[in-house]
């Protein structure tokens, strides 16, 4: 967006871009100590995998190992997503088409989290109950807002899009 | 037939109901608020982009008053239960923390169903980047924090008397939920940007 620096509309844009870059330093310092955690929990014992403990690694069902590290994974792209959201914002470009893709990512990889983290009790008990899975799943908060995330970052990229074409016709 | 099969057999027909009120409905034209007639042809067609959006907001906003109306009839439900029984949960040390802590988190949700209930009834009428729409997603980002503290803190209190919850336990939604009311918070910097350079200009 092209502001002068001085003008209100110059200020929100600088206010956006301080915040986002605050953001993106305790961002990059929790994700840091999260991933740490996350390692000394998986080497120091008990190793707690959902609700159930383990002794050490060796030990965790392959299925359960599986489970952790989708997790990981998920983790890890949510905070890829997050900071290339952020830094978008740091530039000043906030209904672009590349902000509006990585909001849609978040939103993909929390209902991937949400089906993951709702299937847990079929890693732990091998077997499906009914109806307490598809309950979980429906009321899963990560499905939920996952999906509103979704649908939100979709009107944001047509209404773009709009925007774009009316601008092309005048 | 146990409680869970009934819920899931209401739950289906809600849906049902939605999705037939859904293809049922009379569209009127979306420029003119006219139904389409022959003498509206020279009527400037809507954006079929916008038309998309507002029909999927129309569908959603139906599933999320349904689950407000869900979530209206539960939070009666448990205060009816709380006043008839005295107790909800049957937790001996903490009953009345228990119950009213889980009276509010039900209210929580019916009102962040509510609030995206609103969200899409903005969408289904075709604005998408008003004021009300930003303060709609500000408000579902500030329930949705919410819901999850108090979550986290009844988990808490169940866990101390060997109740075990489903999966899901943790304070990591927090922070989505705070994501979302930062989203907000620069959608709402960027129209009010946007809105002072067309009156600059």
């Amino acid at each position: 967006m092209n502001t002068h620096e001085n003008s209100p509309a110059g200020s929100r844009l600088q206010r956006i871009k301080r915040t986002s870059r605050i953001l993106q330093f305790v961002f990059l310092i929790y994700f840091g100590m999260f991933g740490l955690f996350l390692l000394v929990g998986h080497i120091k014992a008990p190793i707690t995998v959902g609700s159930q403990s383990f002794e050490s690694l060796a030990g965790i069902p392959a299925e359960l190992k599986i489970y952790e590290a989708l997790r990981c994974a998920i983790f890890l792209l949510a905070a890829i997503a997050v900071s290339r959201l952020l830094e978008f914002y740091e530039k000043g470009i906030i209904f672009a088409a590349g902000t509006v893709s990585q909001i849609r990512r978040l939103g993909q990889l929390a209902v991937l989290y949400g089906v993951i983290t709702a299937c847990l009790p079929i890693f732990e008990t091998h077997k499906i109950e009914f109806p307490t899975l598809p309950l979980n799943i429906l009321l899963c908060p990560w499905l939920i807002v996952g999906c509103l995330t979704i649908i939100i970052a979709w009107v944001m990229d047509e209404g773009r899009k709009i925007q774009e074409e009316q601008e092309l016709t005048v | 037939m146990n409680a869970n099969e009934i819920f899931l057999i209401v739950l289906f027909l809600c849906v049902f109901f939605a999705l037939r009120i859904f293809l049922r409905r009379k569209r009127p034209d979306v420029l003119t608020g006219l139904k389409s007639t022959s003498a509206n042809t020279n009527v400037k067609s809507p954006n079929p982009r916008l038309k998309q959006i507002q029909e999927y907001g129309h569908l959603l906003n139906i599933v999320f008053l349904t689950a407000t109306v869900f979530g209206a009839i539960g939070t009666l439900l448990l205060i009816f239960l709380l006043v008839r029984n005295g107790t909800i949960l049957n937790l001996p040390q903490y009953h009345l923390l228990g119950d009213v802590g889980a009276i509010v988190f039900v209210l929580t949700l019916t009102l962040e169903a509510w609030f995206c209930h609103k969200l899409f009834q903005q969408y289904a009428r075709g604005n998408l980047f008003t004021k009300v729409v930003v303060h709609y997603i500000y408000q579902i980002g500030r329930f949705y924090v919410f819901a999850n503290v108090e979550k986290y803190f009844l988990n808490r209190l169940w866990e101390k008397q060997h109740f075990q919850f489903s999966a899901g336990d943790s304070i990591i939604p927090i922070y989505a939920g705070f994501l979302i009311i930062f989203i907000a918070w620069v959608m709402d910097e960027g129209r009010k940007i946007q809105e002072e350079q067309e009156l600059t200009v």
